[in-house]
């Protein structure tokens, strides 16, 4: 998987590149949008990266013009821009995802590797991992084969850590995925949650599958399974 | 005290200067109108004793002749005249007392001699001007013939006419101060059209300015004069207001990069548990300031979108449940009650996740600073054409002192309390009201519980109707398919 990044700030692109690498990524980075196109053209790529605001033009110009090149990998805009006119804009030149600065890396390999499975899906209706198994028809949990009952909120949320599970999610990326943009800044919420699903999944039980990432987040925790 | 504004001083002067014209007026009037019937009597009495010495010259020794002729001619009784012709000391005919009684003729003394030819000036007795003129007879005698006559009447015409003006001054006094005190007012009308202007003008709306009346070239150069300095005042305003969202916007790439590494050295190998701690804390406090860099920016997008809002049909009522719903882990977690208010729905033109966020700000104060085993209420409803939500708790109250401030960028009540927040949760719900129109206020005691009341303007009832109709067309359509 080979992924261009065109961010003109240098730092930045060069912690993209790192984080990405050491996801196992190929990584190619650029700082302006005339060599954004040259490598767009040259090479063939699995997905992009793309700044707003580059010293020789706008990411918009350059997607168009990788769009117009016939060139239909996911692209991801990552700007400080958060109004939607500038997203819908970007959407509509041809964009898969916009993700605003600042962004935690997890949060960005985790789109980074949801554009990159997009098309047929795999749709596994019954997940499991070690003593847990969810059902996302019947919305069931069972832990070693017992039900467990939890409210749709907490469902939701067990649901989004399974997904991703080996991941860390950041408190603001559950807000936004299982609240909505209005709860914006209100992370404790999560922190509520997490502890009522921690007593329904984990209490009583010597293996702790939820674990707390301090500072990062919080991850369902399934490498102490294999 | 009254005398502090300027339409009673200048009224208060020109009266003022009114009276002292007016009275000037009055004593010249009546000055000069004392001086000319004097003159013209003068006058009148020297041709008349010229007259009776004309018609008496030749008849001074027949007494009953020159008698009768003098009262043909002059009829001194009746008229309030007095006519004496004497020669020396020995009166040759005097006229009686008048009918009107305003002199006694026998009391009329005789006056200085005067020469030949000439005219003694005129000597005032009581109400009778008298005059005498000398003339020389055929048989060489010096013949002195007094003419008087009553100035009662132009007496009475004086005093008349002192009365009307002394009646009239004041009179026209008053009716020249209502008359300024009218004027004033509507000289003034430009100026209490700017006062209602500027008391109504808010930052909310920056491009407001003072009406400039084309009608008073200096209340008009004050318009114009005041809305330059508005608009020096906005581009200060907005300097400063873009000078936060810029400086959040420039923050966000050395937050990402920051945030980055740090996340990096997180996920590597197995570090020293404080080094581990360190970075630890420093993601938390970078998760804090990126927390308030967004508010930052939603802050000042909540400003420039005042007014231009999108505008949807929101029900405040259902919200209120959905939120209460979403928040009420929060409340159990805590023992605090925070039931789901019940009533008709309360439709207002808004943007539903920003009027959430609102909600979701005071619900999450109100929980924050009460106590376990406390209340939270939310209530919605109409009052006239706005639409309301309140937000009460049973919490710490917040110190009247704090009330005006507590919608302030950064404020806090207790700067002391580690709960992470910067202080702008409440200057968000501000700039969301002010964005759509409406308003939030604060009634709260110490130890008490707060109350926050949220208005936003009610969606008009046409498009409310509208709307209505639209989805009753659609149901009708889809019935019929």
């Amino acid at each position: 998987m080979r992924i261009l990044i065109v961010e003109d700030e240098k730092k930045l692109s060069d912690i993209l590149q790192r984080s990405l690498k050491s996801e196992g990524y190929m990584v190619d980075g650029v700082h302006t949008a005339a060599d954004g196109l040259e490598y767009a053209k040259t090479y063939h790529y699995d997905l992009v990266i793309i700044d707003l605001q580059l010293p020789d033009g706008t990411g918009t110009t350059l997607l168009k013009q990788v769009r117009e090149l016939g060139h239909t990998m996911p692209a991801l805009i990552l700007t400080a821009r958060s109004d939607i006119d500038s997203k819908v804009e970007n959407f509509q030149a041809g964009a898969d995802d916009y993700v605003v600065k600042p962004v935690a890396m997890a949060e960005l390999s985790i789109r980074v590797q949801a554009l990159l499975r997009r098309g047929p899906a795999l749709q596994e209706n019954v997940l499991k991992a070690g003593p847990l198994e969810i059902n996302r028809l019947t919305r069931q949990v069972k832990r070693d084969g017992k039900r467990i009952e939890l409210s749709p909120k907490e469902y939701s949320l067990l649901e989004y850590l399974f997904l991703h599970s080996g991941r860390i999610l950041s408190r603001s990326m559950i807000v936004e995925k299982i609240w909505d943009q209005s709860f914006e800044g209100l992370t404790n919420i999560v922190d509520v949650y997490i502890g009522h699903l921690r007593r329904k999944i984990d209490e009583g039980h010597d293996l702790k599958l939820i674990r707390t990432v301090r500072g990062l987040g919080y991850m369902l925790d399934t490498d102490q399974l294999t | 005290m009254i005398f502090r504004s300027v339409t009673s001083r200048l009224i208060f002067f020109y009266c003022l200067l009114l009276v002292v014209l007016g009275g000037a007026f009055l004593a010249f009037t009546v000055l000069s109108f004392q001086h000319y019937t004097r003159e013209t009597l003068t006058s009148i009495l020297s041709v008349r004793a010229g007259e009776v010495w004309n018609i008496s010259g030749g008849l001074l020794d027949q007494p009953i002749r020159l008698h009768d002729t003098i009262e043909r001619r002059f009829a001194p009784e009746s008229q309030d005249r007095f006519i004496r012709i004497r020669a020396g000391s020995a009166v040759l005919y005097q006229s009686g007392n008048p009918t009107s009684g305003e002199f006694s003729a026998k009391l009329v003394a005789i006056g200085p001699p005067v020469a030949e030819g000439q005219v003694s000036p005129v000597r005032v007795l009581g109400n009778l001007l008298l005059l005498s003129r000398s003339f020389r007879d055929p048989n060489g005698n010096l013949v002195t013939v007094d003419a008087g006559q009553s100035d009662l009447f132009a007496h009475a015409l004086q005093q008349r006419l002192a009365t009307s003006l002394f009646v009239g001054l004041p009179l026209l006094l008053v009716l020249a101060a209502l008359a300024g005190v009218v004027l004033m007012r509507r000289a003034l009308t430009p100026v209490e059209v700017m006062i209602n202007a500027a008391e109504t003008y808010t930052f909310n709306d920056p491009h407001k300015r003072l009406p400039t009346l084309h009608t008073e070239p200096r209340i008009e150069a004050l318009g114009l004069a005041l809305n330059r300095m508005l608009d020096r005042l906005d581009s200060a305003y907005s300097h400063a207001s873009r000078f936060s969202a810029d400086a959040a916007h420039e923050l966000r790439t050395p937050l990402t990069i920051m945030r980055g590494e740090l996340e990096l050295v997180a996920s590597g190998e197995r570090l020293p548990s404080d080094v581990d701690n360190a970075i630890s804390n420093a993601l938390e406090e970078m998760t804090r300031l990126s927390g308030i860099v967004d508010s930052l920016i939603t802050l000042s997008r909540m400003e420039s979108l005042w007014g231009k809002q999108a505008h949807g049909p929101v029900d405040l009522t259902a919200l209120a449940q959905e939120t209460i719903e979403q928040m009420n882990l929060l409340a159990e977690e805590k023992q605090i009650s925070l039931p789901r208010p019940s009533g008709p729905p309360v439709v207002v033109a808004g943007d539903r996740d920003r009027l959430k966020q609102i909600l979701v700000n005071l619900l999450d104060n109100a929980i924050k600073y009460t106590p376990a085993g406390g209340r939270v209420a939310v209530q919605t409803g109409t009052n006239g054409d706005m639409g309301f939500v309140t937000v009460e708790d049973s919490g710490i109250g917040i110190d009247p002192s704090h009330h005006d401030r507590v919608f302030d960028r950064f404020y806090r009540v207790m700067p002391d309390r580690g709960d992470g927040g910067a202080g702008l949760g409440l200057a968000i719900v501000k700039s969301i009201c002010n964005a759509h129109g409406g308003s939030v206020s604060l009634r709260s005691a110490p130890e008490v519980g707060s109350c926050f009341k949220v208005e936003i303007p009610l969606l008009p009832v046409a498009a409310e109707s509208k709307m209505a109709a639209a989805d009753a067309a659609a149901a009708t359509t889809v019935a019929g398919k």
